[in-house]
């Protein structure tokens, strides 16, 4: 039930924003707008297929290789959106001797591969590595350009939360089940929801100025 | 049993035919048309053994693989022709959907000589369908590159982005279509709605 109404709730509001985007993509032409209809695009139809599934056939995909694919693809077209918006800057000097990110995220694949799902996992590390990296990334070139305005940093942030959260509902998952309030999973789920409802208005932000 | 090996001998042999004959400028789309039936066959061949070999059904193969497989197999001649002879841009969306009419008519094809084409109104149905699905998958991943073209690692990154949406596209229909009623009805009217929006916002944004 809980499971339900987070997943509806969540596909109801990336199918929005997908829809505002999109507009916006249409009548600006504007590229980052493109990259954020994609993102919403991709994470509602992934969320629109896991859903039908369940609707016809009681049951969740037994692969599930296509909603896995939607998921991984939204953060693809996420990272389109940093690495335009920082107009393919290279990756800041301080940042290459950061191996903490990397370590980090391959570290919890590792961990996640005790229950399967190898490449899976494997593509989930990369993206999410190159993820935070991005933001992070942003966050030291706002920083080293003094002066300018920092059009970028509320965008830098919600990413870098949204693949914490992203961590947090992965490994809560792994140690919680059960259909109710009381698994902290639907309460990362729900902060998730909002963080993509948030991006909306960082993009708008970053577009605007 | 289906002999669908048979079956695109005897398309594609007029068509082999007519590509060694015609002038150098109506052979690449007719090259794409059979690229596009030899995917039809091989996604037939791939799509059985990873049914088999993961243990799916025929409704859980039709839902989860079939897409996934022939969608990624429809693209690969279009990926080998980019890749091998670096083309113009004019030639993308072209290409593509060349590819996709191959791809949906010769799975048509195989259709009727299973099914038997008795029921017009059916077979109306799945050609604006079935048949529409495949050319709106191929015609989305196109704009798309066509939208992406000057950055290499942008079209890169967007075209596995595209290719995740197209597959996805095809798996909700697939999950529509094979129930009755009322969502079979939205699943059918789905690839013509989807046609009609590219053709309206799709064709000048990607310009």
């Amino acid at each position: 039930m809980i499971e339900g109404l987070e997943n509806g709730i969540q596909m109801i509001l990336a199918g929005i924003c997908a829809g505002i985007a999109i507009v916006k993509a249409v009548t600006t032409r504007n590229r980052t707008w493109a990259f954020l209809s994609m993102f919403y695009f991709t994470f509602f139809l992934g969320d629109l297929y896991w859903a039908l599934h369940i609707i016809f056939y009681h049951k969740t995909p037994e692969f599930s290789f296509i909603p896995y694919l939607n998921w991984i693809s939204s953060y693809l077209f996420l990272w389109l959106i940093m690495y335009y918006v920082q107009d393919g800057k290279k990756i800041a000097q301080p940042l290459k001797r950061m191996w903490s990110i990397p370590v980090f995220t391959f570290a919890m694949a590792i961990f996640y591969m005790q229950y399967g799902a190898y490449l899976n996992n494997t593509i989930t590390a990369v993206m999410m590595c190159t993820l935070m990296v991005r933001a992070i990334n942003g966050l030291i070139i706002e920083k080293e350009e003094q002066g300018s305005v920092r059009k970028s940093y509320l965008l830098n942030i919600l990413v870098l939360m949204f693949c914490m959260m992203e961590y947090a509902m992965w490994t809560v998952s792994c140690f919680f089940s059960g259909d109710t309030l009381a698994n902290p999973y639907y309460w990362f789920d729900f902060g998730l929801t909002v963080i993509i409802g948030l991006i909306l208005r960082a993009v708008r932000k970053v577009v605007e100025q | 049993m289906s002999y669908i090996e048979n079956i695109f001998v005897c398309i594609a042999a007029p068509l082999l035919i007519a590509i060694i004959c015609i002038s150098s400028r109506g052979r690449r789309p007719l090259l794409f048309v059979l690229g596009g039936m030899t995917m039809c066959l091989l996604s037939s061949y791939i799509s059985t053994f990873v049914a088999a070999v993961q243990g799916a059904d025929l409704v859980t193969a039709s839902l989860e693989i079939t897409p996934l497989v022939e969608e990624i197999m429809k693209l690969l001649p279009f990926l080998f022709y980019m890749l091998v002879f670096e083309p113009g841009k004019h030639t993308v969306l072209d290409s593509l959907l060349m590819t996709a009419i191959g791809f949906a008519t010769f799975e048509n094809i195989c259709y009727l000589s299973q099914n038997g084409a008795e029921n017009f109104f059916y077979l109306l149905i799945r050609g604006f369908g079935t048949g529409a699905m495949h050319v709106i998958c191929e015609a989305f991943i196109g704009l798309g590159i066509l939208y992406l073209w000057d950055r290499k690692l942008i079209q890169v990154a967007g075209t596995v982005g595209l290719l995740a949406i197209a597959i996805t596209f095809h798996g909700i229909y697939n999950i529509l279509v094979s129930q009755t009623g009322i969502p079979a009805r939205i699943g059918y009217i789905m690839p013509l709605i989807t046609t009609l929006f590219i053709a309206f916002y799709g064709n000048r944004h990607a310009r």
